[in-house]
Formats: C-alpha cells, sequence, structure tokens
C-alpha cells in the first residue's frame, strides 16, 4: 500500500466509511452463514474498538469487558421481555448502565496500579456474570427468550452492526488524533509526569474505561436482540480474555487492527470448536481457553503493542532508541565525588 | 513594606519506615528568586522535591504556596495551583511529538472530557483550537521551533531536557522545581539551559535548582539552601554559602576543586 493511500486512510471519516462500506459489500455476496459470521465479527469489533482506547491508548488492562457486554444484552433483553420496551430503548438504558458501572468501578480501583486494576475489572466481570446467573430478572441459567429484533432482517442487522462500528471507530480515532488524545499518550507513557502536569491520570483512565464500557454494551444489546436469545454462558471470563486476545492479536492502537483482530480471533474460534468437537467433545472449552491463554502470553512478551501495530512500532523503536549520553556526564562525575563525600564523612 | 513570600516550607519531614530522608527543613522562596539547592548524594535534594509535589506525603510540617497551604493536596492540584516540576531522568512522552508533548501539557490544566472530544462537540472544539494556538505560541518562543513536528523520542538528550523544562512551563508556573537539569547536558546545552532558568526567574517566578554542578549553582542561584543528611546545614547567598564552615567541612571541602574540575571537565565532552 503506498503511504499516500495510508494517508487517506488515516482520516477518521473515510476510515468509518471502509469500516461500514467492505463489511457490508461482502455481506451482500455471500451466503448467510457468512453474514452472521460478519456480524458476529462486527460486534466484537465494536468491544474492541473500546479496549483498543483503554488498552492501547490509555495503557490500561480490563478483563472484564464480557461484564459490559452482557449488561448491554440484558438490558435489551429484560426491557423487552419484562416491560415491553422496544428493544431501541434498552440499548440505550444498557450504554447508561453500563457507563454507570464502569464510572463506579472507576472511581472504586483505578487509582490502582496496573496489575490490581486488572484483577479489579477480573473480579467485575465475574460478579456481574454471577449476577446474571442469580438475578430473576435476568431469568437465571436459563436465560431470557423471545427478545425481538430491532425489525431487521440478517442484512439489516449486518449494517446496524458495522454502522455502530464505523461511527465507534469515527468517534476513537477523532479523540486519538486530537490534543487530548495526547494526553492519553501521556498518562500511558508516565502517569507521574502527566501528574506533576496537572491532569489527574485517574481521571483520564477513568473516561477511557467508561467509553470503553458504553461501546461494549451497545455491542452486547446489538447481540442480544441479534440472537434473540440470551443466556449467562455467553458472558463469561472465556469472553472476556478472548475479546482482549482480539485487541492483542490486532494490535493495541489501530481501528483496522481491532477489525482484523476481531476477524482472526474469530476464526481460530470457529476452527478450535470444529476441531475441539471432533477430538475431545468434552473438554473443548477448556483447550480453546489453553490455547488462548497460551497465545495471549506469547503476544504479550514478544509483541506487547500487538501483532499489527507491533511490527509497524519495531521501526519506530529503532527511531526512539534511549538517549544518548555522553561518555562522561556531569553526573557521571558527580557520582564518585559523592562516594569521596561519603567516605570523608565517615572517617 | 509587605515582603512577599512565594514559597514557604515549614519543618517539612519525610521519613521511610526509620529512615528519615528529609528532616525538619525550612526555608522560603521569593517571587523573581533561583535557590539553590545543594549538597551531596543521599542528602535528600529529590525527595525534598518530591514532597513538595506530594509524589511522597510529608511526615511532618507545612508548605505554603502564596501564604495558602497545599500540605495534603494530589500531585496534580499542587501543579494546577502553580508548582511545576521537572525529573532527574526527563520523562518526555518519546512515542509523540514535541508539539504533542506540549499539547497535552496545555490541555492537563483543563483535561477535557474525551466523550466531547470524541464527539467534537463546539466546547471541546474551542478548547483543542486554544490549546493548539497556545502549544505554537510556546514552540515559537521557543529553541525547539524547528523540532514541533518530530518524535520526543528522537531528539537529542540535552533537547528532552529543553522539552520537559517548556512543558513545565506550560503550565504556566509560580514556581519552578529543576532537578538536576544540567545533567548529561554539554557544556553549550548548559549554558542554554542556564539561560533559560535567568528568563524564567526575570518572568517573576521563582526557581528552585538542585544541581550537582557546583559552579553553574553559584552562578545562577540567588541564593543557596545546603542539605546533608537530610537536614539543612546552611542557607544564604553563594559567597556566604562557601565561606560556611559547615558547608566546607561536609560538602565542599576537599572535593569542591574536584568537582570544579570534574564538573568543567565532564561539560567539555
Amino acid at each position: 500500500m503506498s503511504r499516500q493511500l495510508l494517508g487517506t486512510a488515516r482520516n477518521p471519516a473515510v476510515q468509518a466509511l471502509l469500516v461500514l462500506a467492505i463489511p457490508l459489500a461482502l455481506g451482500l455476496v455471500v451466503g448467510p452463514y457468512w453474514v452472521s459470521e460478519l456480524t458476529l465479527v462486527g460486534m466484537y469489533t465494536l468491544v474492541v474498538i473500546g479496549l483498543n482506547l483503554f488498552m492501547g491508548y490509555a495503557g490500561q488492562v480490563s478483563l472484564g469487558q464480557a461484564g459490559f457486554f452482557g449488561i448491554g444484552a440484558y438490558a435489551v433483553g429484560i426491557a423487552s421481555t419484562h416491560f415491553g420496551l422496544a428493544p431501541w430503548i434498552g440499548l440505550v438504558l444498557g450504554m447508561v448502565l453500563a457507563a454507570a458501572a464502569a464510572w463506579l468501578l472507576g472511581v472504586l480501583a483505578l487509582h490502582l496500579m496496573q496489575h490490581y486494576l486488572a484483577l479489579a475489572t477480573l473480579a467485575f466481570g465475574i460478579i456481574a456474570d454471577v449476577a446474571f446467573q442469580q438475578l430473576p430478572l435476568t431469568g437465571g441459567n436459563s436465560g431470557l427468550y423471545g427478545i425481538p429484533a430491532f425489525t431487521l432482517n440478517a442484512i439489516g442487522f449486518l449494517a446496524l452492526t458495522w454502522g455502530a462500528v464505523a461511527l465507534g471507530s469515527w468517534f476513537t480515532n477523532r479523540l486519538v488524533r486530537s490534543g487530548t488524545g495526547s494526553l492519553l499518550e501521556a498518562v500511558r507513557s508516565s502517569e507521574v509526569a502527566t501528574a506533576l502536569m496537572g491532569a489527574d491520570p485517574a481521571t483520564v483512565k477513568r473516561q477511557a474505561f467508561i467509553v470503553s464500557a458504553v461501546l461494549a454494551a451497545a455491542a452486547g444489546g446489538i447481540y442480544a436482540s441479534w440472537e434473540g436469545y440470551i443466556d449467562p454462558t455467553v458472558f463469561t471470563f472465556a469472553l472476556s480474555i478472548n475479546l482482549v486476545l482480539m485487541a492483542v492479536v490486532g494490535g493495541l492502537r489501530s481501528v483496522v487492527g481491532a477489525v482484523l483482530g476481531a476477524a482472526g480471533v474469530e476464526a481460530i474460534n470457529q476452527i478450535l470448536k470444529f476441531a475441539g468437537a471432533s477430538l475431545a467433545p468434552a473438554t473443548s472449552g477448556a483447550l480453546q481457553l489453553t490455547i488462548y491463554g497460551l497465545a495471549l502470553v506469547v503476544i504479550m512478551i514478544y509483541w506487547p503493542e500487538g501483532l499489527v501495530t507491533g511490527l509497524g512500532a519495531r521501526s519506530r523503536a529503532r527511531r526512539t532508541a534511549g538517549p544518548q549520553l555522553p561518555l562522561q556526564s556531569v553526573d557521571g562525575h558527580e557520582r564518585d565525588g559523592g562516594q569521596v563525600v561519603d567516605g570523608a564523612q565517615r572517617s | 513594606m509587605q515582603t512577599e513570600w512565594l514559597l514557604e516550607v515549614e519543618g517539612v519531614t519525610v521519613a521511610f519506615g526509620g529512615i528519615v530522608a528529609v528532616d525538619d527543613v525550612s526555608f522560603r522562596v521569593r517571587a523573581g528568586e533561583v535557590l539553590g539547592v545543594i549538597g551531596p548524594n543521599g542528602a535528600g535534594k529529590t525527595t525534598l522535591f518530591n514532597a513538595l509535589t506530594a509524589l511522597v506525603p510529608l511526615s511532618h510540617g507545612d508548605v505554603k504556596l502564596s501564604g495558602a497551604s497545599v500540605s495534603g493536596w494530589t500531585t496534580h492540584r499542587i501543579a494546577r495551583a502553580g508548582i511545576a516540576r521537572t525529573l532527574q531522568t526527563p520523562e518526555i512522552f518519546p512515542q509523540i511529538t514535541v508539539r504533542e508533548n506540549m499539547l497535552a501539557a496545555i490541555l492537563s490544566r483543563q483535561t477535557p472530557w474525551l466523550i466531547a472530544v470524541g464527539l467534537g462537540l463546539p466546547s471541546a472544539r474551542r478548547c483543542e483550537a486554544r490549546a493548539g494556538e497556545e502549544a505554537d505560541r510556546l514552540l515559537r518562543d521557543s529553541l525547539l521551533r524547528d523540532e514541533g513536528g518530530r518524535l520526543a523520542g528522537d531528539l537529542p538528550f540535552g533537547h528532552q531536557r529543553l522539552l520537559e523544562i517548556y512543558r513545565a512551563l506550560a503550565l504556566d508556573p509560580r514556581v519552578l522545581l529543576l532537578d538536576e537539569p544540567l545533567s548529561g547536558l554539554t557544556r553549550e546545552e548548559a549554558g542554554v539551559v542556564l539561560g533559560l532558568i535567568r528568563q524564567i526567574r526575570g518572568a517573576g517566578r521563582a526557581v528552585l535548582l538542585v544541581e550537582h554542578d557546583l559552579p553553574s549553582v553559584l552562578a545562577v542561584a540567588d541564593r543557596i539552601v545546603v542539605l546533608a543528611e537530610g537536614r539543612l546545614i546552611a542557607e544564604g547567598t553563594p559567597a556566604e554559602v562557601q565561606r560556611d564552615e559547615n558547608v566546607r567541612r561536609v560538602y565542599l571541602g576537599r572535593e569542591a576543586g574536584q568537582e570544579r574540575a570534574a564538573g568543567q571537565g565532564g561539560m567539555a565532552q
């Protein structure tokens, strides 16, 4: 791809249009199975775009995105089956609810250091899943049936999903390329330096977290209406890991990466499901989780910025190689001086 | 006539467990003054700066900015109140450009809502546009005027130090704490930074300067405080401090000559 073409493709509006047009065009020529796969990939991509913002730009890790996805799905399910509200209303309610949950979790946990924060989001995901299983409103383990669709056919859902992805990509691209995007990068790079400039890193992270939660809930809401049936087995820790893997595989700082990551992992998903079912039916879920865990570890060690951005970052890393200190710095001499002082004081 | 103390440090003590890193240190700084903070390694200079910016909590004591206590405040709140700081190892943001580094600093003060920025709401657009103009203006008046578009990580080390100082100035601080701003610089670059420090003082700000290169501190500081083992052992003009018996014994004595020679030797490299 030429540089010029890349330049145009980096325009947020152009990228958003492409994100909508390409899957839609594909959907019109392929069969119904692929339309449904494309729709599912779109939903994942929407979550991954949010994760991208939180992980790739704000530099944090969330292991609880399935919880927000579930909040969105159950909001649509409950609003429509229990209260007879239109799924649109449930969708909006779910996004608001997810934002509130993310805000609360953020207030409680976002001043934690990175690893503890990841654990807090993990705990949230598990608590959310237990709530989906236990609450009478969510239909317990049997879930909710007969969730009405947005009066859309398969292609309509495909368009709705990727339309949402396009909006999400437009939003995050504009954000990360703004001056405020530089502030996100500042938080990722050094929270101490950011605080010394007068910004509260926790506030910035909390906002990125809320955006990621809202996008996940939107995807979950569309999912519930599209599937027509939800139960707690969908919104588990395995899904959260799956989503993190998609974000990491694709690359943490690119919308294209989000699409490729979601599609790639979903393809592996299908292969593993098929392979697992024929090789070891009883343990196919465990097999999947094991392989994902391994993949995640390997990628985080060798390509911490993700596969797609990792390749680009390698050349950049060469250019941004550490500052070159003069061989004999003032500092170096000074250290010797300091030791002399210590010796003098002791004697 | 009323004396305007910009920064008052009163009995500041920082203890980590049983180790007292800063022990009952008190001094005051006026607007338009450069205060050198010197002392042998481990004297508690950086810890003092960490305490003034709430990166470590005060065990005792009080810090006042223009007469109002800021002790117990968070780091970012202190920064917004007007105490800016650079770090011993410059923490620039290497993966974004010099101009974006400045933008991040300027926008830190207001921290716009991410949602408003992403949606392009008018308030966010105005805020971003103002920040952009300010970044351009600050860069135009700086020594990095031709490097706005470069990745900060690509800058030579001396320019990274400069960038960090300019980023701190973007806060429009009343007090600027510089932690070894000359370390690792060539003699020429050090001269540039010293000139910048004089310029900052000229604008009515107070500068606290921790620096190992004594000749430079003696040249630029109006007054000097000397720390040793966490305690303030002397305070006065450069001439007074150089004459002080305590200081000669624990700090300047035999090593002064060495340091001067070493410092200049190092800067000449």
